[in-house]
C-alpha cells in the first residue's frame, strides 16, 4: 500500500534576482491505486512539486510522505535509495539518452543501481514488450516516434517497480493517436500498489484521473463591482505569490511595486503614480501577483474586476501607457 | 580498486555507446593526441640516444677502465695533460694488462657548404681506443683515420684539417654523441699535431686489466663515470627536453579536455536525467574519466605507430628502449583522468532538477 500525503507545503526559490514561492501552504491526499492529475498553468509550480516528490528539490517547508517514508529530510544513501526504488519518472519531452538505444535506456537505471547487465537486459526487455516496444528495442531515440519516446520514458520509470509513477507532461509533444496510447499505458499502471501522479496543463485529461488537483491561482470571477481604497504610507495593497484578484489605477499618491531580492532585500520595480495601472496580467491570466504593492506615499486606488478592467480600457486605452506601468505580470 | 571496477563496468555501456555516437569529435582528439604523445616519445627517444650514444662512444674506444692524473676533474669536460710516457708507467702497474693514451679535441671541417663539427679521438696505432671499422680497415699510419659514417665520407676520401690531408680507411657507424656530433678516430701523433704543437701529451690512459698499486698521482675511472661526463654538457638540454614533455603532456590533456568538456556541455540533460533515475555523482565521474583514459589509451597506442613514422624524418638520433613505451600507458591514464576533469566539474554541478525542463 501506498498513499501520498502533502501536508502544508511551501515551495519557494531564486530566480536570478528575485524570488519564486510557486507553492504555498498545499495540502493534498491521494491513496494507494489513484491516478492524480496536477492540473495547472505554466508556471503554477506541477514540475516544482513533481521535483520534490522525486525527491530531486527539498521544499520550503511541509512534509511529503511516500507510503511510510517522509521524503522531506532524505539525505545520502536514503535518498539515493528512494530515487532509485520508490519512484520513476517519466520527464517532459522524454529525455531519453541519445546514444542509447530503446533497451540500453530502459537498463541505464538499473546499470547504475548495480545491477549486473544480463538481468537488467532481462527487465529492459519485459518493460519494453509490455509497452509494445517489443521490434523498437535496438533503435535509437531518434530513430522512434514521439509516442514510441515516450513509452520507453515509461518503461524506464517502471524499471525499479516503483510505487509511486511521476510523469511531467507525458502527452506534451505528442499527437492525438499517440496521446490515447501513453494515457491508456499511464492508466493502466496506476492499481493497487502503484500510485500514478501526472502533471499536465491539458484539462482534457482530467476525465481520466480518480483525483485532479488544479493548482492554478483561484482568480476572481472579474465582475467585482470597482473600489476604492485609501492607503496609508507603507501600507501593503497585496504581496507576491499571492493570489490576483484586482487590477488597480492610482488615482492619488505612489504605490511601490517591489520584489523580494534573494539577499533579502527588496528590489523596487517601479513606482506607480497617478494615473497608472498595475497588476492587469495576473487577473486576466489567472497568474499570482509577481510582486508586492506597497503604498509609499499616502495614496487612494481604485480595484476594478478584469473584466470591469478591460471594459474600461478598450475606449481609454488610447489614454494609458501602452503597457502595464510595471510591464510586468503584476 | 575493486570498487572503482565495479563502477567502470556498471556505466561501462553508457561509456562506449557514447564515445560511438561522438566518435567524430572523438575520433579528432585521439588522433591529435596520439601526434602529441608520438612527440613526446620522439623527444624521449632523443633523451634516451643521449644515453645511448655515451654508451657507444665509451664501447667503441674500449678497455676496462680509464686512468686520469689525480687531480683531474673529468676527461671529457675538464683537462689536466698527462704525458705519453705516463702510458707506459701505468702499462707496467701489476693486473695492467694494456694501456693506451688518448687525447680528445673538437675539430671542425668544411664540406660542401657546410662546417660540420666532430670529435676527434686520438688513440695510439694498433692500440685502445679505435673501434674496428665495419667498411675499410684500421689506421696503420698518421694521416689515416677511422670516421663516423654520418660526416658523409667514402672510403679513401681524403679531407683537410689546418693543411694537414687526411685519408679515411675505416668507416663506422652510430660513434656519435650530444645528438649525432660525429666522432673520428686519428692516431694520437696527429692530434697532438694538430692542437698541440706535437707536444707528447695524452688526456687519459686507457687500460684493460685492475690495476693494484696504482702511483698516487693516477686515478682510476671506470666507463660509467667516464660516461656521466661525456653526458654532462647535456644535462641542460635533457632538462630542457623534460619540460617539453611535461608540455606536451599538457597539451595532450588540454586536447581530450576540451573533447570531453564539450562533450559533457552536450550532455548535461544526459547527466540530470541520470542523476533523477539513482545515478550518484560517482558513477558519473567514473563514466566521464573511463571515457576519457580509454581516449587517451587509444592515442597511446596509435602515438607508437605514429612515432615509429616519423623516425626517418626527425633530424635527431632517437633511440626507443621498453621503457619508453611501458611508461606511456601510464602516462595515458594519467593524461586521461586530467583531462576528464573539466567534464565531470560539469556532470558533479548539474542538477538533476534539470532533467524536468523541458525541450
Amino acid at each position: 500500500m501506498v498513499d501520498l500525503k502533502i501536508q502544508n507545503l511551501t515551495i519557494e526559490y531564486t530566480q536570478s534576482d528575485y524570488v519564486v514561492r510557486p507553492i504555498d501552504s498545499l495540502d493534498v491526499e491521494a491513496v494507494d491505486g489513484e491516478l492524480v492529475i496536477l492540473l495547472g498553468p505554466s508556471g503554477c509550480g506541477k514540475t516544482t512539486l513533481l521535483s520534490c516528490l522525486a525527491g530531486i528539490l527539498t521544499p520550503t517547508a511541509g512534509r511529503i510522505t511516500v507510503g511510510d517514508v517522509e521524503v522531506v529530510g532524505l539525505h545520502g544513501p536514503a535518498l539515493a535509495h528512494y530515487r532509485r526504488h520508490a519512484v520513476g519518472i517519466v520527464f517532459q519531452a522524454f529525455n531519453l539518452i541519445p546514444s542509447l538505444n530503446a533497451r540500453e535506456n530502459v537498463m541505464a537505471p538499473l546499470r547504475v543501481a548495480g545491477v549486473s547487465a544480463r538481468p537488467a537486459r532481462a527487465r529492459a526487455e519485459e518493460l519494453l514488450t509490455r509497452v509494445g516496444l517489443e521490434d523498437r528495442m535496438d533503435h535509437r531515440p531518434k530513430a522512434l516516434s514521439g509516442g514510441q519516446q515516450q513509452r520507453v520514458a515509461i518503461a524506464r520509470a517502471l524499471v525499479h517497480d516503483p510505487p509511486l509513477v511521476l510523469a511531467d507532461e507525458p502527452t506534451a509533444h505528442l499527437d492525438y493517436v499517440q496521446v490515447e496510447d501513453i494515457l491508456r499505458i499511464l492508466g493502466d499502471i496506476a492499481a493497487p500498489g502503484r500510485l500514478v501522479v501526472i502533471a499536465t496543463h491539458d484539462e482534457r485529461l482530467v476525465p481520466l484521473a480518480d483525483r485532479a488537483i488544479d493548482l492554478a491561482p483561484k482568480a476572481v470571477a472579474g465582475a467585482e463591482p470597482p473600489s476604492r481604497l485609501h492607503l496609508e504610507p507603507g501600507q501593503v495593497l497585496f504581496t507576491i505569490d499571492s493570489v490576483s484578484d484586482f487590477v488597480y489605477t492610482v488615482d492619488e499618491g505612489e504605490i511601490d511595486l517591489v520584489r523580494p531580492r534573494p539577499d533579502r532585500t527588496e528590489e523596487t520595480v517601479y513606482t506607480a503614480g497617478p494615473g497608472d495601472y498595475f497588476g492587469e496580467l495576473g487577473p486576466l491570466l489567472g497568474l499570482p501577483r509577481s510582486a508586492t504593492a506597497r503604498a509609499r506615499t499616502a495614496a487612494v486606488v481604485t480595484g476594478h474586476g478584469a473584466r470591469d478592467f478591460k471594459r474600461l480600457t478598450k475606449p481609454r486605452r488610447m489614454r494609458l501607457p501602452p503597457r502595464s506601468a510595471t510591464g510586468q505580470t503584476t | 580498486m575493486a570498487r572503482l571496477c565495479r563502477g567502470v563496468a556498471d556505466v561501462w555501456n553508457i561509456t562506449l555507446r557514447n564515445m560511438q555516437f561522438r566518435a567524430r569529435q572523438l575520433l579528432i582528439a585521439i588522433v591529435g593526441t596520439a601526434l602529441v604523445f608520438a612527440m613526446a616519445l620522439l623527444v624521449t627517444g632523443l633523451k634516451e640516444a643521449f644515453k645511448t650514444e655515451g654508451d657507444r662512444v665509451i664501447e667503441s674506444i674500449g678497455g676496462d677502465a680509464w686512468v686520469l692524473p689525480a687531480g683531474a676533474a673529468r676527461p671529457f669536460t675538464g683537462f689536466t695533460p698527462m704525458q705519453v710516457a705516463d702510458a707506459d708507467r701505468i702499462g707496467a702497474v701489476p693486473g695492467v694488462d694494456r694501456a693506451d693514451p688518448l687525447l680528445l679535441i673538437q675539430q671542425n671541417i668544411q664540406k660542401g657548404s657546410d662546417i660540420k663539427q666532430f670529435v676527434v679521438v686520438g688513440h695510439r696505432i694498433g692500440g685502445l681506443g679505435e673501434p674496428p671499422p665495419e667498411e675499410g680497415r684500421r689506421a696503420r699510419a698518421p694521416g689515416e683515420v677511422v670516421a663516423d659514417r654520418s660526416l658523409g665520407f667514402d672510403l679513401g676520401e681524403t679531407f683537410t684539417i689546418k693543411d694537414r690531408r687526411f685519408t679515411a680507411v675505416g668507416l663506422v657507424s652510430n660513434k656519435t654523441f650530444a645528438g649525432g656530433t660525429p666522432l673520428v678516430y686519428l692516431p694520437i701523433e696527429d692530434v697532438q699535431d694538430l692542437a698541440f704543437n706535437k707536444t707528447p701529451i695524452a688526456k687519459a690512459v686507457v687500460i684493460t686489466g685492475t690495476p693494484r698499486g696504482l702511483p698516487r698521482e693516477f686515478k682510476v675511472m671506470s666507463p660509467g663515470q667516464v660516461r656521466d661526463d661525456l653526458l654532462l654538457p647535456l644535462r641542460g638540454a635533457e632538462s630542457s627536453i623534460n619540460y617539453t614533455r611535461l608540455l606536451l603532456w599538457l597539451v595532450a590533456a588540454v586536447i581530450v579536455g576540451a573533447v570531453m568538456y564539450m562533450s559533457a556541455l552536450e550532455r548535461v540533460r544526459d547527466f540530470a536525467v541520470l542523476k533523477a533515475v539513482g545515478a550518484t555523482t560517482r558513477t558519473l565521474v567514473v563514466s566521464l574519466a573511463a571515457e576519457a583514459v580509454l581516449a587517451c589509451l587509444i592515442a597511446a597506442a596509435l602515438a607508437i605507430g605514429f612515432a615509429q613514422l616519423l623516425l626517418p624524418i626527425f633530424p635527431l638520433p632517437i633511440t626507443y628502449t621498453i621503457g619508453t613505451f611501458a611508461v606511456l600507458p601510464v602516462i595515458a591514464v594519467v593524461v586521461g583522468v586530467l583531462a576528464s576533469l573539466a567534464g565531470v566539474r560539469r556532470a558533479v554541478r548539474t542538477d538533476p532538477a534539470a532533467a524536468f525542463a523541458g525541450t
